[in-house]
């Protein structure tokens, strides 16, 4: 990433996408550099998990590129002059903010359906080290509590958290895959079946929709379209 | 009747939003944990009965009944017939088939009563902690005395388990820095400066521009970052927020 400044880019980011809305369908794949810089993968990826009903991939790399970028950037403020180093401080502490904040979101769901993303390596692959020693610390610190406060009095039959019942009614809280989300379409799909019962509709660049996650969710892992 | 007391502990747990909670209600909580412990042992004894039932003969086709846990009624009519010669002990094996799966039933459900209602406030507890920096001493003592021992060490060990996180992150993206992790995850921040009335005394801070002292009624501009755990916790007051 080139741009010494970060914050500049969220703004034209956001200038770049009211200039791609209003202007005429500028039909081009994803890809424009303006996209690609870690703080816009980064920003997308937070947009993308706050709105998600379930935890997507982790972006290691966009995150520790852009920490790096800040600790440069923080270096660099103690020789600037005042007027720019508070400029600067300020936008560290955006990044700082978008850091957070995607982390907590992160952790949210974690907390939400810790068994359901321990449960399965394809789930467990979603995780970051970190995010798994925390999900596995959670989900033991949440069984320990409901053991000291009913759990150990009940017979021991009665103890586990996972089973199924005879009713086909699963313990492990899930995630609802079938929540509505809208999209932005990034790059033009083409036709695409929403539906099974109804006819395909054609997805362009920029089209913004209100689905079911389940619907896009292959779609957004390959980053075709993304939540807003 | 049955069941009404597990009843009692979920309309409690409807009633927790995020701004208020009802005190532990360790009456109830023992309550249906007995019933479902009674429920459970009464269960196990008319199954015990039932196995002998069934050992002493009873049909294939109500053995393999009994085993799936009874199917709709219509087979139960069927199995009935079949079984028709047996009288007595016939309508015996049924009460307590049907007992044994009411009761299985309700401990379920009793079960899942008591665990929504310590989800419930184990959720509370989190965004609490949240709401304090996750620090559990900071916890207004009108709400830590409405949290049963047990929740106030859940408490305690999730600040832990979520400061373990944090550094564990912070070693291996800013080693050298901070991410405020605790610092208001709602909005962005907009000021880098904020100007403060001291409403309760703070004592001395340390800032990047030297050493603060935050006497009450004091009026002071500074970072927001050195200090948004204090306005966060009401101890000082931030003038003309934008």
């Amino acid at each position: 990433m080139e741009t010494a400044d970060p914050h500049a880019d969220v703004a034209m980011d956001v200038e770049e996408r009211a200039e791609a809305e209003t202007g005429s369908e500028a039909e081009s794949s994803v890809g424009d550099d303006a996209e690609d810089d870690d703080l816009s993968v980064l920003m997308r990826a937070w947009v993308n998990e706050r709105g998600a009903p379930e935890l997507l991939e982790y972006e290691g790399a966009a995150l520790e590129n852009l920490m790096e970028l800040v600790e440069f950037q923080t270096q660099r403020i103690a020789s600037q002059p005042a007027v720019v180093a508070n400029i600067l401080r300020m936008d560290v502490d955006r990044v700082k903010y978008l850091v957070r904040s995607y982390l907590r979101a992160r952790l949210a769901k974690i907390e939400r359906h810790t068994a359901h993303y321990l449960g399965s390596p394809e789930h467990r692959a979603r995780l970051s080290q970190n995010e798994l020693d925390y999900a596995q610390g959670f989900a033991a610190l949440e069984e320990r509590h409901l053991r000291r406060s009913f759990l150990d009095q009940l017979d021991p039959h009665l103890r586990r958290l996972d089973e199924t019942a005879a009713e086909g009614m699963d313990m492990v809280p899930r995630p609802d895959l079938d929540a509505a989300v809208f999209c932005r379409v990034r790059a033009t799909v083409g036709e695409f079946q929403f539906d099974a019962s109804e006819d395909p509709i054609v997805m362009r660049r920029n089209n913004i929709f209100i689905t079911r996650y389940s619907i896009v969710r292959s779609l957004l892992a390959d980053g075709k379209v993304e939540l807003i | 009747m049955l069941g009404d007391e597990a009843f009692r502990l979920a309309k409690e747990a409807r009633d927790i939003t995020a701004g208020h909670i009802p005190a532990y209600n360790e009456e109830q909580v023992r309550l249906v944990t007995q019933e479902t412990r009674y429920l459970w042992a009464r269960r196990e004894e008319m199954n015990d009965r039932l196995r002998v039932a069934e050992s002493q003969g009873m049909t294939s086709q109500l053995q393999s009944q009994a085993l799936l846990g009874g199917g709709g009624s219509s087979s139960s009519q069927v199995a009935a017939k079949t079984a028709a010669a047996d009288g007595g002990s016939q309508t015996q094996y049924e009460n307590d088939n049907g007992q044994a799966k009411l009761y299985g039933l309700t401990v379920r459900r009793n079960k899942r009563c008591l665990l929504a209602y310590h989800q419930r406030r184990m959720g509370f507890v989190r965004g609490l902690l949240w709401s304090v920096h996750l620090a559990p001493s900071l916890v207004p003592a009108e709400l830590l005395q409405r949290l049963s021992p047990e929740e106030q060490g859940f408490a305690r060990e999730y600040a832990r388990l979520n400061a373990a996180y944090r550094d564990a992150v912070e070693e291996q993206l800013c080693p050298a820095d901070s991410l405020d992790w605790t610092a208001s995850g709602e909005l962005p921040p907009r000021d880098l400066f904020v100007e403060v009335r001291v409403v309760r005394d703070c004592g001395e801070i340390v800032t990047e521009s030297g050493v603060v002292n935050l006497q009450p009624g004091t009026q002071h501009y500074l970072r927001r970052s050195d200090v948004e755990h204090l306005l966060t916790i009401g101890y000082l007051e931030h003038i003309n927020p934008t």
